[in-house]
């Protein structure tokens, strides 16, 4: 058997908690007062496969998950210890399990690591992802059982709408379909209705910002909204720019 | 492109016509009754302006338009849009790439539930007497 700790990669098999994770887990993180050597473990695990500099545990209103898309840095060689529910993570554990005994743990854990990896890489990384998405999930699902308890009858509601309401998905297949001139498939309308929730998500709540900022109260407004989509577009702009020398603040 | 604005009498999608001689029209106010709620749920009053519903309506409808050209410049070898592309095109916007990747993998999920579902829904039926 492997031990637990891999070098050089992760220093600990991924913890759910230090996930850059959804609001409702970083409210309930500041109801339990998490430490801040979470934030360092994620900070040093975060480096290596994404290129963000700041730990998003992010304070904005929505519940959006959060990845870790470990697929570039991690080959976990804690291949036959993980159970996981699913049909198809049995399968690819079967698979590398079985190869696993061929390596005898008297084998040296880089020998084992250099024949495994290469052939069972992905495999591994597949059966890693979804063990850990379900852990993460499970987290996720304790979280707001918490949050939810504390919630007030107004803000259920507001939770309730925000989770029931989505984009009508034969709309957004229709429209994707005349936009890319081909016949747009069910998965790809969910995904894209997906993803055009988070971004009216980020919209109003940009322009309750804005609103703020202008001092302004009640129903959002049309020039909040543009406002609000003027900024996400510089936002964009100025993430994409990253490695180009900004002579802006000279 | 003028045929378009011609054929845009009414405001609610009520043709639901397939083939060739469908009209390939993309209303206005297309996702108003969603996107009342949506917006409800993401911090607006519980009934949002009409006005605010419509520019939020454009605007939705301009970002997806946005994101499906940026992936098909993705795909332009391939000819074909995918799944993958729209990966791409978001790889920077961790929200949406987090919330890209938990809906494939609930689908997924979904899926091998069913079919789970349906073996053994087919295994009692021939083991039955």
């Amino acid at each position: 058997m492997f031990p637990a700790n891999s070098p050089p990669y992760n220093a600990i098999s991924p913890p759910p908690t230090n996930r850059p994770m959804m609001t409702a887990a970083a409210a309930v993180a500041a109801l339990k007062r998490s430490s801040p050597a979470q934030q360092s473990n994620q900070r040093r695990q975060s480096g290596s496969s994404s290129s963000s500099a700041t730990p998003l545990h992010s304070v904005s209103r929505q519940g959006s998950v959060e990845t870790e898309r470990e697929r570039s840095s991690t080959p976990h060689p804690a291949n036959g210890e993980e159970t996981t529910a699913t049909n198809i993570n049995e399968d690819q554990e079967n698979e590398s399990s079985t190869k696993g005994n061929a390596n005898d743990p008297q084998q040296t854990q880089q020998d084992a690591e250099a024949e495994e990896e290469d052939e069972n890489k992905e495999d591994l990384l597949e059966a890693d992802m979804d063990a850990f998405m379900q852990a993460q999930m499970e987290k996720q699902k304790e979280d707001m059982k918490l949050l939810l308890e504390n919630f007030s009858s107004e803000q259920l509601q507001r939770y309730e709408g925000y989770r029931r309401s989505a984009l009508n998905r034969t709309n957004v297949r229709r429209l994707v379909s005349q936009v890319l001139n081909q016949q747009c498939s069910q998965t790809m309308a969910i995904v894209v209705a997906g993803f055009s929730k988070v971004y009216v998500g980020e919209i109003v709540e940009k322009a309750r910002e804005v609103m703020e900022e202008w001092g302004h109260t009640g129903a959002i407004r049309p020039e909040h909204l543009r406002e609000a989509n003027r900024r996400y577009k510089q936002e964009q702009s100025a993430a994409s720019s990253v490695g180009k020398k900004l002579t802006v603040m000279r | 492109m003028s045929d378009q604005k011609e054929k845009d009498a009414p405001a609610q999608t009520k043709e639901t016509g397939s083939g060739p001689g469908r009209r390939k029209t993309v209303r206005k106010g297309m996702f108003a009754k969603d996107l009342k709620l949506l917006m409800y749920g993401f911090g607006d009053v519980s009934n949002p302006a009409s006005d605010s519903i419509a520019v939020m309506d454009d605007l939705v409808i301009n970002y997806i338009t946005d994101m499906c050209q940026e992936a098909a410049k993705v795909a332009e070898s391939r000819g074909k849009v995918r799944v993958e592309d729209f990966k791409y095109v978001l790889r920077k916007d961790k929200k949406k790439i987090g919330r890209v990747e938990e809906l494939l993998y609930m689908n997924d999920d979904i899926r091998r539930a069913k079919q789970l579902f349906d073996e053994k829904e087919m295994d009692p039926a021939d083991e039955a007497p």
